[in-house]
C-alpha cells in the first residue's frame, strides 16, 4: 500500500476549487420539452434544450421564448410571470400583425443553485440562437444571467434576437457605468438588441437613499455581497446618500456562505454608531442570518434602520429572518399592483380571475408589459430577427398594463417609479412610491 | 492518535519542498510574534470591542472544536480526512431543527423547566442519528477501501459529502430552515457595555466537559487504549486481541456523536441552518484540526479556538484588520501555510522524515 | 496426537504462482517447547501468520485447543489463547510500557463505555486489578520500574524485546509464539532468555513455539525441532537428531545467508 498523501491533497484541492457554491431555493424539476417536430407546415421548431418546457400554441410560426429562473426562491414569481406572458399572447389571439406566434418558457436556473446558473444561461442563449424560429426572448430575471445571454443573442444569425427583460436592474445592460466596456460588450455587433421595462438600479439606489433621508437617517454603514448586482446597487445607494448629506461610514463586503455568523462584523460596525444599515445582496445568500445578527448586535430595525434592495423584497425574507425582519425597508422597481389603473387594473383582475393566485406579484404586470413590447415589435416587423430587434427602440407603448411608456434608443423605459415596502407584522406592505429626481440618478458615458 | 502530544509519523506533505528546520522555526515564531502584536494593538485600541469580539470568538471556536474533534479522531485512527464530516454536522443541525421545532414545538414560550429537558431529548436524537450515520458511512464507503491506496477513500469521502448534502436538500429543500429562538433575548450580564448571552455561555459550558470526557476516554479507558493502539499499529492490535473493525466503528460513532451535538448547538445559536451548511463550516473545522495538529485531540480543540478567535478578530476589530471579506482567505491561507511549513500543526511533535 | 494443543494438517499457502508453504503437518504438544527453524525464506513467518489468522491457508486445517482456526479473524485467534511477539518489534511507540501491556490485556477485560464514564466501583476495581497484573508481568519479564511510564519507543532495545513478551503474556495465552526473540541479543542475554523461556513454560503453564536462528537457544531449550526449507518440512526431531540430519546440513550450507550471529551454525 503506497501512501500518497501529498498528491491526494492537491487532487482534493483541485476538486474543491471546482466544486460550485450553492445558494438556496426550493427544488422543482423543469419539465423536459417536446423536442420532436411541432405541428404541420411552417410551425415553429421548439427549442432544443432540456431546460425548456412545452410550446404553447405550437402552430404559431414565430417562437417567443421566456428565460427565467423557475427553481428556487424566485419560482413563485417567475411562474406568475410566465402565466402573464401567456395571458397577453392569448388575449392577442396568438397573433402579432400578420404573424402567428408560439410561446416556450425556459429555465435558466438549476435546482441545486436555487437561482440562475451561468452555464445554463449560456447554454439557453446558444439554443435560442440556433433555433431559426426563435424571434424574441423575454428575459432574464437576474442581471447576471442577462450579461451572459445578451451578447450571444446579439450575435445570432441571420440577425440579433430581440431581448426584453421584465426585471433586470443592472444599468450596464443599457447604459454606461463605472465598469469598463458597458454597455457595448452586450451588443458586440454594434447594433443594440436588448431592452427592459423596469427602471434600473441607478434609480433603486437613490430611491432607498431618499427614503432613508426622509426617515431622518444621518449616517449609514453599507454592506455588499461582492456580486455585480449587490455591489452595484450598494454603490448607487452610497453615491446618492452622499449627495443627500447622509454620512457613509463604510462600504464593505460580507461573506455569503451558509453558516457564517455576522455578530463579529456588526460588533465592528457598532463601534461606528450608524443610524442605519444598507445591504446590497440577495436574501438567499445567507441574508436571513445577516438580518438576525444585525438585530442581535445593533438592535431592532426601529432603532437602527435597515434598507434592502429588491434582492430581499420577497416573503422569503420574512420567513428566513423571522422576528428580526420587522421594520425593515425593501425596495423594488415599478409600482405596486394595487396602484395600477386602466388597462393595468383590468389585467390584474383578469389575471386573478384566471389563475387565482394568493396575491399578484409586483413583477407579473412587468412580464405582461414585456410581452406587449414584443408583440408590438413583431407586428411592425418583416418577420426577421433583425427587424424585430430594431423595432424595440423608440417604441411607444400606449395603453399597456403599465399605462403609456416608451423605450428609448438605449433600451430603457421612461418610467422611473420605485416602490419601497416596509415589513409590518410579518408582511411586506407598500410604504412609499417615488421617482428619484434626475440629479440623483447617476449616468455615465457609454463605453 | 494521542491525547497529549503528537504521533511518531512523518509529516503529511514531506514530499513538498520545505525549508530547513531552522528557518521553519524562525518563521513560525515571526508569524506568531506579529499575530500577538496585532492582537495586543487591537486591545489597546478598543478594549471593550476587543472583549466582546473575543467572547464571540470563543463561542464560535467551541462549535468548531466539536466538529474538529470528529475530523481528528477519524484521521488519527485510519489516516483518512473524512470530508463528509462537515455534512454529518449539517445533518445534526437538521435533526435538531426537526425534533426541537417541528416535533416538540419549542419556540421560546415555554419555561426553562420544559425547554431544558426537551433540548436534552433533542440532543440525544442528534447524537444517536449522527453517530449511526457516521458508522454506516464507514461501513459502506470506507471499510471496503481500507487496503486501497489512500487516494481512493479520500475521493470517496468527497463523494460521500456530495451525497449527504444532496440528501439533505432532497429532504429539507434548498431553502433556509429557521427555528424560533428559545433563549431569552436579554443578555445574561452586561459589564460596561459588553453583553454576554445565555446561549454563548451554554455552548462553552457544554464543550468543555465534552472535551475533557473525550480526553479521559481516549487516554484512560480500555476502549480508548484500543483506539490508540489501532491508530499506531493496526495489525499488531489485531494480534493483541483487538477487534479492529469494531474499534474503528466505535471511533466513527464517537465522531458522529460529536458532530450531532455540534449541530444542535449551532442551531440553538444561529437559529437556522441549510443543506449546504457543512461546506464552509466543515472546512473551517478541518483547518482548525490541522492547525492544532491532526490526530491530536487537544490540538483540535486548541486549533478550533484559534480559528474562532481569528475569524471573530478579523471581522470585528478595526486596527489594521483585513475585514470580513478576507476571513475565508485568511483561514485557508493558514491551512496552506501549516500544511507546507509545519504539517504537524502547533501541538504536534516535529518529527524527522525517517525514524 | 491426543494432548496436542495445536495441530496443523497439510497446510498449504500459495501466493499466486509461488508456493510459500507446501503441505506442512505440524503439532505443538500441550506444555511443550517447540522450535521452527530453517534458512531465510523457508516460510517460517508465513506459517506463523497462518497460525494466528493473519493469512488464510490455501488449503489444510489448523486446530487449536479443539477449535478450528482457519477463517477466524486474528483477534479471535488471540482470544482463543494464541499470543505472539514479532520479528521486528511492533510495540505501540507512544504508549507507555504499562499501557502496551494493558492493550495486550484488552480481550481479557470488560471495560464498557458507560461504566467508564460513570466510574462505577466495578470498573475501578477492574482497572486497578488490571494495572496490578500488568505491573506484575513487566517485573516478571525483567523490566525496570521506570519502564512502566516510559514511551515504548524510548526504551532500550533489550527492554523493548522484553516488553514485547510482557505484552504477549498480557493476552493470557495458552500458546506463545515467539518470532526470533533473541535477534540482536549478545550471548549472555540469549542465555538468560533461554532459561526465561523454560520458566514461562514451567511457571505459567504455557506451551511455546519459537522461530529462531540462534542454534544455541534452539538446541538449548527445545524439546522438538522442525526444519522448513522452501516451504517444505524437511526434518523433525529432537535437537540431537536434527544436528546430524544430512538434509538439514545441506539446506543450511547451501543457502547464502543463514544464522546472523555467525557463531558456527548447526555444529557447536
Amino acid at each position: 500500500m503506497r501512501r500518497v498523501p501529498g498528491r491526494a491533497l492537491w487532487v482534493t484541492a483541485a476538486v474543491l476549487v471546482l466544486a460550485t457554491a450553492a445558494a438556496c431555493g426550493s427544488g422543482s424539476s423543469s419539465d423536459n420539452n417536446g423536442t420532436g417536430g411541432g405541428g404541420g407546415g411552417n410551425a415553429a421548431t421548439p427549442v432544443n434544450s432540456s431546460t425548456c418546457k412545452s410550446v404553447v400554441n405550437p402552430d404559431g410560426q414565430l417562437l417567443v421564448t421566456s428565460d427565467l429562473p423557475l427553481n428556487g426562491s424566485s419560482s413563485h414569481q417567475t411562474t406568475q410571470m410566465n402565466q402573464a406572458i401567456e395571458m397577453v399572447f392569448e388575449q392577442a389571439g396568438w397573433k402579432a400583425g400578420k404573424y402567428t406566434i408560439a410561446f416556450q418558457p425556459c429555465d435558466d436556473s438549476t435546482p441545486q443553485a436555487g437561482t440562475w446558473d451561468s452555464t445554463t444561461c449560456s447554454a439557453n442563449a446558444n439554443a435560442y440562437a440556433q433555433d431559426p424560429s426563435v424571434i424574441a426572448n423575454i428575459g432574464t430575471f437576474n442581471s447576471g444571467c442577462a450579461e451572459l445571454e445578451a451578447p450571444v443573442l446579439n450575435q445570432a444569425q441571420p440577425g440579433p434576437i430581440a431581448m426584453v427583460s421584465p426585471a433586470n436592474t443592472w444599468p450596464g445592460l443599457t447604459q454606461g457605468t463605472k465598469v469598463a466596456a458597458e454597455p457595448s460588450k452586450y451588443f458586440p455587433t454594434g447594433t443594440r438588441s436588448y431592452a427592459r421595462v423596469v427602471a434600473p438600479d441607478n434609480f433603486q439606489g437613490p430611491a432607498l437613499a431618499l427614503t432613508a433621508q426622509g426617515l431622518g437617517v444621518k449616517s449609514v454603514y453599507i454592506l455588499n455581497d461582492k456580486q455585480a448586482y449587490g455591489a452595484g446597487v450598494a454603490q448607487y445607494f452610497e453615491d446618492a446618500a452622499k449627495k443627500l448629506g447622509i454620512q457613509v461610514l463604510g462600504n464593505s463586503a460580507y461573506n455569503t456562505k451558509t453558516g457564517t455568523n455576522y455578530q463579529a462584523l456588526f460588533q465592528g460596525i457598532a463601534a461606528k454608531h450608524p443610524d442605519a444599515i444598507m445591504v446590497g445582496g440577495l436574501i438567499c445568500e445567507n441574508g436571513g442570518q445577516l438580518i438576525k445578527d444585525k438585530v442581535a448586535v445593533l438592535g431592532d430595525n426601529s432603532k437602527v434602520k435597515l434598507f434592502l434592495p429588491d434582492g430581499f423584497t420577497t416573503s422569503q425574507t420574512i420567513t428566513d429572518a423571522g422576528k428580526a425582519s420587522e421594520g425593515l425597508y425593501a425596495s423594488v422597481a415599478g409600482v405596486p399592483t394595487d396602484q395600477l389603473t386602466g388597462a393595468g387594473a383590468t389585467f390584474v383582475q383578469d389575471f386573478q380571475d384566471k389563475y387565482h393566485p394568493d396575491f399578484v406579484d409586483p413583477y407579473t404586470p412587468y412580464a405582461a408589459a414585456a410581452a406587449q413590447v414584443v408583440l408590438k415589435a413583431i407586428e411592425a416587423s418583416d418577420g426577421t430577427r433583425a427587424s424585430v430587434s430594431k423595432n424595440l427602440f423608440g417604441a411607444q407603448i400606449t395603453d399597456s398594463v403599465l399605462g403609456s411608456f416608451s423605450i428609448n434608443d438605449a433600451g430603457d423605459t421612461d418610467q422611473g417609479s420605485m416602490t419601497v415596502d416596509v415589513a409590518k407584522n410579518g408582511k411586506l406592505v407598500t410604504y412609499k412610491v417615488l421617482t428619484p429626481p434626475s440629479n440623483l440618478v447617476e449616468t455615465f458615458p457609454d463605453q | 492518535m494521542t491525547a497529549e502530544s503528537g504521533t511518531a509519523r512523518r509529516p503529511m506533505l514531506a514530499a513538498l519542498p520545505r525549508f530547513s528546520q531552522q528557518i521553519n522555526r524562525v518563521l513560525t515564531w515571526v508569524v506568531v510574534g506579529l499575530f500577538v502584536v496585532w492582537v495586543v494593538g487591537n486591545f489597546i485600541n478598543a478594549p471593550k470591542q476587543f472583549v466582546s469580539v473575543f467572547l464571540l470568538g470563543v463561542t464560535l471556536g467551541s462549535i468548531y472544536a466539536l466538529v474538529a474533534l470528529g475530523y481528528t479522531l477519524v484521521y488519527g485512527i485510519i489516516e483518512l480526512i473524512n470530508f463528509a464530516h462537515g455534512d454529518v454536522f449539517m445533518w445534526g443541525s437538521m435533526i435538531a431543527v426537526t425534533v426541537s421545532a417541528h416535533w416538540l414545538g419549542l419556540d421560546g414560550s415555554q419555561g426553562w423547566y420544559v425547554t431544558a429537558p426537551l433540548i436534552f431529548v433533542t440532543l440525544l436524537a442528534c447524537i444517536a442519528f449522527c453517530g449511526t450515520l457516521n458508522v454506516a458511512i464507514e461501513r459502506l464507503a470506507y471499510r471496503p477501501l481500507r487496503n486501497a491506496p489512500k487516494l481512493a477513500p479520500l475521493i470517496t469521502a468527497i463523494g460521500m459529502s456530495f451525497i449527504l448534502q444532496n440528501a439533505g436538500a432532497l429532504v429539507y429543500g434548498f431553502i433556509e430552515q429557521p427555528v424560533p429562538d428559545i433563549f431569552p433575548t436579554k443578555p445574561l450580564f452586561r459589564i460596561g457595555g459588553i453583553a454576554y448571552t445565555q446561549k454563548s455561555l451554554l455552548i462553552v459550558l457544554i464543550t468543555i466537559p465534552v472535551l475533557l470526557a473525550l480526553v479521559y476516554l481516549v487516554r484512560s479507558t480500555r476502549q480508548g487504549k484500543a483506539m490508540r493502539a489501532v491508530a499506531q499499529d493496526m495489525d499488531a492490535s489485531r494480534m493483541m486481541g483487538i477487534d479492529v473493525d469494531r474499534t474503528i466503528a466505535f471511533t466513527f460513532a464517537l465522531g458522529g456523536a460529536l458532530a450531532g451535538a455540534a449541530g444542535l448547538l449551532f442551531v440553538m445559536y444561529q437559529t437556522s441552518t441549510r443543506y449546504d451548511l457543512g461546506f464552509q463550516l466543515g472546512l473551517f473545522a478541518f483547518t482548525a484540526a490541522v492547525l492544532g495538529g491532526i490526530g491530536n485531540l487537544t490540538g483540535a480543540a486548541f486549533g478550533a479556538l484559534l480559528i474562532g478567535l481569528i475569524q471573530a478578530f478579523n471581522e470585528g476589530l478595526s486596527w489594521h484588520t483585513p475585514g470580513s471579506s478576507w476571513t475565508q482567505s485568511v483561514i485557508f491561507s493558514i491551512l496552506i501555510l501549516v500544511l507546507v511549513f509545519r504539517p504537524q500543526g502547533l501541538l504536534g511533535e516535529a518529527v524527522s522524515d525517517r525514524a | 496426537m491426543a494432548g496436542d494443543l495445536l495441530t496443523a494438517r497439510a497446510v498449504r499457502k500459495e501466493f499466486g504462482g509461488l508456493v510459500a508453504c507446501s503441505d506442512v503437518d505440524f503439532t505443538v504438544p500441550q506444555g511443550g517447547i517447540v522450535s521452527l527453524i530453517g534458512p531465510n525464506g523457508a516460510g517460517k513467518t508465513t506459517f506463523f501468520n497462518m497460525l494466528t489468522g493473519v493469512y488464510t491457508p490455501t488449503s489444510g486445517e489448523v486446530t487449536f485447543d479443539g477449535h478450528e482456526v482457519v477463517g477466524l479473524p486474528p483477534h479471535a485467534v488471540t482470544q482463543l489463547g494464541v499470543g505472539r511477539t514479532f520479528q521486528n518489534i511492533r510495540l505501540f511507540p507512544t504508549m507507555t510500557g504499562l499501557e502496551n501491556v494493558l492493550v495486550g490485556m484488552h480481550a481479557r477485560l470488560k471495560g464498557g463505555i458507560f461504566r467508564s464514564i460513570l466510574r462505577t466501583p466495578g470498573l475501578r476495581r477492574e482497572e486497578r486489578e488490571a494495572a496490578d497484573r500488568a505491573r506484575e508481568l513487566l517485573r516478571y519479564c525483567g523490566l525496570p520500574r521506570e519502564a512502566e511510564h516510559t514511551y515504548a519507543m524510548n526504551l532500550s532495545y533489550g527492554d523493548q524485546r522484553r516488553l514485547e513478551v510482557a505484552r504477549a503474556l498480557g493476552t493470557e495465552p495458552k500458546l506463545l509464539l515467539l518470532d526470533e526473540p533473541t535477534a540482536g541479543m549478545n550471548p549472555q542475554e540469549s542465555a538468560e532468555f533461554t532459561s526465561f523461556v523454560g520458566r514461562m513454560r514451567d511457571e505459567r503453564g504455557l506451551s511455546i513455539l519459537m522461530i529462531e536462528h540462534d542454534m544455541k537457544v534452539v538446541m538449548g531449550i527445545s524439546e522438538r525441532v522442525t526444519v522448513l526449507d522452501h516451504g517444505e518440512k524437511i526434518a523433525e526431531g529432537t535437537p540431537g537428531e536434527i544436528q546430524k540430519d544430512e538434509r538439514v546440513i545441506e539446506a543450511y550450507l547451501g543457502s547464502a545467508a543463514t544464522a546472523d550471529n555467525g557463531d558456527g551454525g548447526l555444529l557447536e
